[in-house]
């Protein structure tokens, strides 16, 4: 956090919006980055950004400027990306991750053509599949959790205090959803 | 033997807690908990040997200026004056600036008490300023309870949204921290008792401070508050670990309150 986020925060505050680009643009592209860990697509990545630039821009008059700006707007995303989660497996509640149900395939055939090697894109495809097929086991916390603390190295505590939740309750989430991922992982195997 | 709880367990395996080396004693020792040690670890190497980390799609360089245009006609500009401070709220603020000029005018009264007292005698100006300190000590506490009445209430979102007082008890419990603040700050008196209160990193300012802008949230919402928006407050502002901050200071503020009488009975006894 540099002085000058700290005058573009404060210009902003003075009733410039223009000021917030340059935090726009610095932070889009982290922002994005964790977006996609957690739900897994493109497009819903870019709603999540964007969701999260304008609720910062909200709340900026409660942003407290000892705090670093890149934080305080990640943890932002990754709540925006939990509720996002969350609304889509509500949305997909007829979705039994615990059956054969042709889930698998379906997600294969939503995959976009990424116009590689035929043999390479099958194989790519099919992992692709597998991997979120078995997130998809997970709930939204669970998910975000696991992405969190695997994937973007953050600790228990970390990611505690961006989702609001004592560190117990993440480290039961990560290890749950460790677990469902490991079976669902060795039932795709034992398929093919 | 007591086995290890999957708490301890997933600490281990994350490297995480402060009981590491009596984990590994245990470890060695217990057969049943090794093995459940071991099925943990196993599923860990299982999920990151899986690559579960799905390649990251690119984005170019201009995403950022893409993505500032896509909210940028959505942003009204902030008003330099806060809305808690709008034409409705100026008679509230009036009281509340009557109150807190009431504290400073009691807390000048026995300040200039206390400088007459230390030149009549140590004792006199002990019993002066626990009188000094018990007023705001007094007056600081019924804030810190209300607050913490407020925050506790958030724990349950859709009850808290029910009640029609909240928004407005979080706009007056606003109003009165910036002024206890302010006076925090510019006070000598405050910073007695502060100096007196603090317990390592736990202070008073630091609690009115993370305090101030959750009670902006929920005071400036314009659309009311709620389940869904009292539960983002919640989680992205932690209030969960501010209510225990503030439950940890309330308790140190009664302990100087019993030690602070109690010396000052001591000291009457003395004479």
């Amino acid at each position: 956090m540099g002085l000058n986020e700290h005058s573009a925060i404060g210009a902003v505050l003075s009733g410039d919006t223009e000021a917030y680009r340059a935090l726009v643009i610095r932070h889009s592209p982290a922002l994005f980055r964790v977006a996609f860990r957690i739900t897994g697509n493109e497009a819903d990545a870019d709603e999540v950004v964007q969701e999260a630039l304008l609720r910062g821009y909200q709340r900026l008059p409660s942003f407290q400027f000892r705090a670093a700006f890149g934080t305080w707007i990640y943890r932002i995303a990754v709540n925006c990306a939990f509720d996002l989660v969350q609304k889509r497996g509500a949305d997909q509640q007829h979705f039994n991750p615990g059956n054969s149900d042709g889930g698998e395939e379906r997600l294969l055939a939503q995959l976009p053509d990424a116009g590689v090697g035929p043999e390479r894109l099958l194989l790519s495809k099919e992992m692709a599949a597998h991997q979120q097929f078995a997130m998809r086991a997970l709930t939204a916390l669970e998910r975000t959790a696991f992405v969190l603390r695997h994937v973007d190295g953050q600790s228990t505590t970390e990611i505690g205090e961006a989702l609001g939740i004592a560190p117990n309750a993440v480290k039961q989430a990560v290890f749950r959803a460790v677990q469902k991922l490991r079976q669902r992982l060795m039932s795709l195997r034992g398929s093919l | 033997m007591n086995h290890l709880t999957e708490e301890q367990l997933i600490d281990y395996q994350y490297d995480e807690g402060t009981e590491r080396v009596e984990i590994e004693q245990h470890l060695r020792e217990c057969a049943e908990c090794s093995a459940l040690a071991q099925k943990m670890a196993h599923d860990l190497s299982e999920i990151e040997a899986a690559g579960l980390n799905t390649p990251m799609p690119e984005r170019d360089s201009a995403y950022g200026e893409r993505m500032w245009q896509s909210v940028r006609s959505s942003l009204t500009p902030h008003r330099v004056t806060s809305r808690a401070f709008s034409f409705g709220w100026k008679w509230k603020l009036g009281l509340a600036l009557a109150g807190a000029a009431a504290v400073l005018t009691v807390v000048a009264f026995y300040s200039g008490r206390l400088w007459e007292q230390k030149r009549a005698g140590d004792i006199a100006a002990i019993n002066a300023h626990a009188s000094q300190q018990n007023v705001i000590l007094f007056v600081i506490s019924d804030h810190l309870d209300r607050s913490q009445r407020l925050l506790a209430e958030l724990n349950d979102p859709d009850v808290a949204a029910k009640d029609p007082a909240l928004q407005e008890n979080a706009r007056e419990l606003l109003t009165e921290n910036r002024l206890y603040r302010q006076s925090a700050s510019h006070s000598a008196a405050f910073r007695d008792v502060r100096q007196a209160t603090i317990v390592q990193d736990t202070s008073l300012k630091s609690i009115l401070d993370k305090l101030e802008p959750v009670l902006v949230e929920l005071a400036n919402q314009p659309d009311g508050l709620d389940s869904k928006e009292i539960l983002r407050v919640r989680r992205e502002m932690n209030t969960g670990s501010l209510l225990f901050e503030i439950h940890v200071l309330r308790g140190k503020v009664s302990n100087e309150q019993t030690s602070e009488s109690a010396a000052q009975k001591s000291g009457n006894g003395l004479i």
